[in-house]
């Protein structure tokens, strides 16, 4: 039963997609559009629902489909798997795809395209679907192709503008600079191991692990560039923040809950291989940390409410992949599980007040929104305690596990720990300030009579409430060991099965304890540190003074530390310089010149041998005859040397 | 002769023929050419089915003249040539069916030239005999000759004139090469005729460049790889495809480049192994060069039409590689990317047309924001782009992950070079994409343009459905050739066994 | 003596040709190319008696007939040809230069 079910997960979105692109292409019906998708993605996640049981029970579900090519002497089929990892995953991205996808009925009312919405977003979940059941890794490209693409089309959605266009080919080239690094990994691993299925990567035969160091450490290498790229760490995450030109739900769903956490989930895949390369761990460790902290202080500075988030995602994708990197696999897939629901939240709880505010999106032209928009607000609020790690809220039990195993690492522990550290304090304050800005502090905005504030409809206000439940409530499933004997750390046990298991702390228990009353003392001072700025002190602008007196480090961050100016200078220019150049000279001159040179050279040569064709009668009847004398005395003399 | 392959081989012969014998009009001729097509799809279907095995060569006829210098003129077809064959009629009706609207006073002579083209590929194709081939491969330049100098663009004469004597060049060098083999031949079998079992059985020396066999090889080598192009020898493909009318620019790059890869599959590669395994990574080198040289130069073009036809060089660029490095992989990656790439380039064309028709011109600049009045147009475009990038689940990547593949297992670094294909790529493309389709109107005449026609749907329709099946099932495809590969290769095997064992 | 024959007929097609080359007037030219053609004549008769065989002087006929058919012809292309360029001379006809 199970089989048909997994057979069955990709095809509802896919016909979600077909439908909505074939049909509702023109028809601007958008309640039909929107339901047809939302119902593809909540089949699939009833679907998930069935399967979950028999996962629990029995562990590894495989389903083969067709073969799809021979490779080397081994064939590849497009065969899908369910185990605990990716049941968990699936569940996620079914679940608040399909939130998400009725948040997009009310938020989408006014487009004129929107059946073309949702069949991308349709289209979008059955990439993703692909990509979470995938058993081997080509199964797995094809979706984490497909996401990139969905997004290339979802971010660019509105095309008439340019610069909305231009930001969805700079995700789609930035992933595709990622799948380059997948591609060329996928294929090392492959020589190595002589398969492409995950079953085979779980259990990797430590001879060939052995034999092949240096390939191994290429070829893993390659994948962590994949990673880089898919998850928006450095060097590759200049795509999200333009990626946030997209509409709101689209950046909720892609960058908060979805694509952003399928490299993750890759190195999780992989982990049983990547525990034998420490030195690529520590990349992926120090990739993680230097980024969380570079996109918390690019963070602190942003003026658009889309941005401040979208340099959030980047920061906890950080935590993510330091998580990975200090071998806490389980940990950084937690904090992947929680993430996604209090990202989510923010993402649509930020298009709630856009929305409201009839697309407004600086923050500073916001405020006071607290009585306007209650549900929003109060949804809104969950979210804020959440990832600031606030203790019974779900990021506080996923970061702090993160906190934790950094700590312990061998090599690194202390600094990345100190890193770490900083960040989440700053997550705090620019979150805080967010919210105080939007909801608290005095009101900007101008109020018309026609377009009065308000919450929005039910279609996007039932979303923020269910995964206002689940930001508190999922925290449950990972409870540290002190807080409860019985249910501690279900969920990274669960994942655990499939993913390799942290190191043994090197410090006690009670200084995990004390270390998380500092923490928690640490982000409600930093809470209180916006409050006093941004609410308080309103009135003796505070916020200007303090902006004034650092205007150097201020410019810095409000310029995203000039990443994007270096890209262009250093790479994007140089190319298009050195394409102009090759077809203005190399074929120009060189490749196209010798053939003209040759040309030349020939047609010169001949010159000497033209002659003024007669253009008498008697003139002609002579060349004829000469030609024809010659021709008789060479037949005669052959014929007469026969003879 | 089997009356399946006499009906194949001279059906296009007599359509063309017919053209110049009946006093057709415009209409009637395109409804004619439309049904004649049709028909020749069957009779192929009809002849690939009639084989036993697409692993072996079927001898389908042997006419001996044993007069005639003792040549014998075979007919034969497998899995390689058998897929190649069909894929040029099914071009044959998509360019019937893409080039409805194309305004000329000439009719008769262009479905003529056509018609022509695809008989002598298709000749060139089943051919073993290695003369027969040669005829046919001269015989195919001259309908392309008149197509691009009679009904091309501004530049035809220039264009037509240089695609014909370069690829004219080259095939004299075969020429030579070919009249060598079959001097040798006779001194030692008395018979001038030469077929691959001929050629391997004269056992050619080979001892540095100019030994026998290196330079037997080298020419045939420029003959095939001007036809390619291969990266120094490309520079006739841009004039050509920009001046030539769309049917002209189809056929080029869906049949006629695939002839080069065909020639050098089937009578380079099994028949001069140590030469093969000497230059092999000077040619992979070659054709990772062409990737990324293609790619670069496609990004700075003006004209749409010039982008299509660098990409073209890029993409044969991954099929040259993919041919030498000699793995069982990357070969049966490079026979579908030829496939794949006849589908997906043509369809671009196809694209491109649909767009000279409405503006009269092929200038990016003169376009812009067009996705928005002709949404249905935009889709297909999109559609043929992303099997032209290969993305997953399209046909344009499974030929490149085979190759990549193989070309990695066999060095890494050239692998590297294919693989940032896969990065430029999506570079010039959606770069092509955005500045025509994408962005605000800026030219008032675009803002009044006209959606697809039903007839122009027709070739986009099965050109996506055929990008779409064989990306998500590449079996379909793989299953005709895939037991031919070992055989093509094993001479190779065995001799870099010899060298390394050396 | 019967070599005198074979130098006639060789005498009278150098006549022929030469005239073909240097003469202006256009039917002078069609004369001296028929000349030709007798001289060839002559000479397949002389062939014939020389060595016994009837197939010469058969020959002969036959050529007859077709230099007839060749002189009406000849005639009437160089009316045409008169109509256009309206001079009887060779060096008046320049449809053949650029």
């Amino acid at each position: 039963m199970s089989s048909t079910y997994i057979k069955l997960l990709p095809f509802f979105p896919l016909l979600a997609f077909v439908i909505n692109s074939c049909f509702l292409h023109t028809n601007a019906k958008i309640k039909l559009a929107g339901m047809i998708s939302f119902l593809g993605t909540f089949i699939s996640f009833i679907l998930a629902l069935l399967i979950f049981p028999d996962v629990l029970s029995s562990g590894e579900l495989t389903v083969h489909l067709w073969r799809w090519a021979n490779v080397s002497n081994y064939e590849i089929g497009v065969n899908f798997m369910l185990d605990e990892l990716s049941i968990i995953l699936l569940l996620m991205v079914t679940g608040i795809g399909s939130l998400i996808t009725l948040f997009s009925i009310g938020y989408m009312a006014d487009d004129e395209r929107p059946g073309k919405f949702f069949s991308y977003l349709s289209l979008f979940i059955f990439s993703m679907v692909l990509l979470t059941i995938a058993e081997n890794f080509l199964v797995l490209f094809f979706g984490w192709e497909g996401v990139g693409l969905c997004s290339y089309l979802l971010i660019g959605f509105w095309y008439t503008d340019v610069e909305k266009a231009k930001a969805g080919r700079k995700a789609f080239i930035a992933n595709r600079i990622g799948d380059f690094g997948v591609l060329l990994g996928m294929i090392g691993l492959a020589v190595i191991f002589g398969s492409l299925s995950f079953t085979d990567f779980k259990t990797p035969s430590l001879n060939l692990i052995l034999e092949n160091k240096e390939l191994l450490a290429i070829s893993c290498g390659l994948i962590v560039l994949g990673v880089t790229g898919k998850s928006a760490q450095i060097p590759l995450f200049v795509w999200l923040p333009d990626a946030m030109a997209g509409p709101t739900p689209v950046s909720a769903l892609i960058h908060a809950a979805t694509m952003v956490t399928a490299g993750i989930f890759l190195l999780c895949r992989l982990s049983n291989i990547f525990i034998h390369v420490p030195m690529i761990m520590d990349v992926i460790a120090w990739i993680g940390g230097i980024t969380a902290i570079l996109a918390a202080l690019i963070a602190i500075t942003q003026r658009d409410i889309k941005k401040v988030l979208a340099y959030s995602t980047v920061s906890q994708l950080g935590y993510m992949m330091l998580a990975c990197g200090v071998g806490a696999f389980s940990a950084g897939m937690f904090h992947v599980f929680t993430h996604a629901f209090f990202k989510g939240l923010l993402f649509l709880g930020a298009g709630a007040v856009i929305f409201s505010l009839h697309h407004e999106q600086d923050m500073f032209k916001m405020g006071g929104l607290k009585s306007k928009l209650p549900i929003t607000f109060w949804t809104f609020m969950v979210a804020l305690l959440a990832i600031n790690g606030i203790p019974g809220f779900a990021g506080f039990f996923s970061k702090d596990e993160i906190l934790w195993f950094t700590l312990n690492h061998e090599r690194f522990g202390l600094p990345l720990y100190t890193i770490a550290l900083l960040t989440s304090f700053l997550t705090a304050f620019y979150m805080s300030r967010l919210v105080f800005l939007v909801f608290f502090a005095k009101a900007k905005y101008h109020e018309s009579s026609e377009h009065p504030i308000k919450d929005g409809p039910m279609y996007m206000m039932v979303p923020l409430i269910i995964l206002a439940f689940f930001s508190f409530a999922v925290g449950y499933l990972g409870l540290p060991h002190f807080m409860s004997h019985d249910n501690s750390r279900m969920f990274q046990l669960f994942v655990q099965k499939v993913v390799s298991a942290p190191r043994e702390a090197i410090y006690s228990t009670d200084t995990e304890h004390l270390l998380m009353v500092l923490t928690t003392l640490g982000i409600l001072c930093s809470i209180w540190l916006a409050y006093f700025i941004y609410v308080t002190k309103e009135e003796e602008q505070l916020a200007k003074k303090l902006k004034f007196q650092l205007m150097t480090l201020w410019r810095a961050s409000f310029n995203k530390f000039k990443i994007d100016e270096f890209y262009e200078i250093f790479f994007l220019k140089p190319i298009v310089v050195f394409s102009r150049f090759l077809v203005g000279f190399v074929e120009k001159y060189i490749i196209d010149g010798f053939i003209r040179a040759l040309s030349i050279v020939v047609f010169n040569s001949g010159v000497f041998l033209k002659y003024k064709r007669p253009d008498t009668i008697s003139g002609n009847v002579l060349y004829v005859i000469m030609g024809f004398s010659i021709i008789f005395v060479i037949v005669f003399s052959m014929f007469s040397t026969f003879k | 002769m089997d009356k399946t392959l006499i009906i194949q081989f001279f059906l296009p012969l007599f359509c063309a023929i017919s053209f110049f014998m009946a006093p057709l009009n415009g209409k009637k001729c395109k409804i004619f050419s439309l049904v004649a097509s049709l028909c020749y799809l069957l009779a192929t279907v009809n002849l690939l089915n009639s084989l036993d095995s697409f692993a072996t060569l079927n001898i389908l006829s042997r006419i001996e003249l044993d007069n005639f210098f003792g040549l014998t003129y075979t007919f034969g077809l497998d899995g390689l040539s058998g897929i190649l064959i069909l894929l040029n009629a099914l071009l044959l009706v998509i360019v019937v069916t893409a080039t409805w609207n194309f305004e000329t006073d000439k009719y008769r002579l262009y479905y003529f030239s056509i018609f022509s083209l695809v008989w002598a590929v298709n000749s060139s194709l089943l051919s073993i005999n290695l003369f027969a081939f040669y005829i046919f491969w001269e015989v195919m330049l001259i309908p392309l000759f008149l197509l691009i100098g009679v009904f091309g663009g501004a530049n035809r004469k220039y264009a037509s004139y240089k695609f014909f004597i370069y690829t004219a060049a080259g095939s004299i060098l075969m020429l030579a090469a070919m009249l060598y083999m079959s001097a040798m031949n006779f001194q030692i079998n008395g018979s001038y005729d030469l077929t691959p079992e001929v050629i391997s059985g004269l056992n050619l020396t080979f001892s540095g460049f100019f030994s026998p066999q290196s330079l037997v090889f080298w020419a045939f080598c420029i003959a095939f790889f001007i036809k390619v192009p291969v990266f120094p020898f490309h520079s006739w493909l841009p004039d050509a495809h920009v001046e030539a009318p769309t049917a002209g620019s189809i056929i080029l790059a869906g049949v006629l480049l695939k002839l080069g890869i065909y020639g050098l599959l089937r009578f380079v590669i099994p028949l001069y192994p140590d030469a093969v395994v000497e230059y092999q990574q000077f040619i992979m080198i070659l054709g990772a060069m062409g990737i990324v040289y293609g790619a670069l130069t496609a990004l700075a073009q003006d004209d749409i039409k010039k982008v299509v036809a660098f990409s073209s060089i890029s993409h044969m660029g991954y099929i040259v590689a993919g041919v030498f490095a000699l793995n069982r992989t990357s070969i049966n990656g490079s026979i579908f990317q030829m496939i794949s790439h006849g589908l997906t380039t043509g369809g671009l064309f196809v694209a491109v047309h649909c767009l000279y028709i409405r503006r009269q011109t092929k200038l990016i600049n003169q376009y812009g924001g067009i996705a928005k009045v002709m949404p249905l147009f935009s889709i297909f475009f999109f559609l043929m782009i992303l099997g032209s990038m290969a993305v997953p689940l399209t046909n344009g990547f499974v030929g490149e992950f085979l190759i990549i593949f193989g070309v990695y297992e066999v060095d890494k670094v050239i692998g590297f070079i294919c693989a940032s294909g896969v990065i430029l790529g999506p570079v010039y493309l959606l770069t092509l994409f955005q500045k025509t389709m994408l962005g605000p109107i800026t030219i008032e005449e675009n803002k009044s343009l006209k959606d697809l026609g039903r007839m122009e749907i027709v070739p986009f329709a099965i050109l996506g459905f055929f990008i779409i099946f064989y990306g998500i099932y590449p079996s379909a495809l793989t299953d005709f050739y895939e037991k031919l590969i070992p055989s093509i290769v094993e001479n190779n095997y065995i001799k870099q066994l010899y060298v390394v064992l050396k | 003596m019967m070599e005198i024959y074979y130098y006639l007929a060789i005498f009278l097609f150098c006549l022929g040709l030469l005239g073909t080359l240097i003469k202006k007037d256009l039917i002078s030219i069609l004369l001296c190319v028929e000349l030709m053609l007798s001289s060839v004549n002559l000479l397949f008769a002389l062939f014939s008696k020389a060595i016994g065989v009837p197939d010469g002087q058969l020959q002969v006929f036959f050529v007859i007939i077709v230099a007839a058919a060749e002189a009406a012809i000849g005639l009437s292309l160089i009316i045409t040809l008169f109509k256009k360029v309206k001079s009887g001379y060779s060096e008046d006809v320049l449809i053949l230069s650029e």
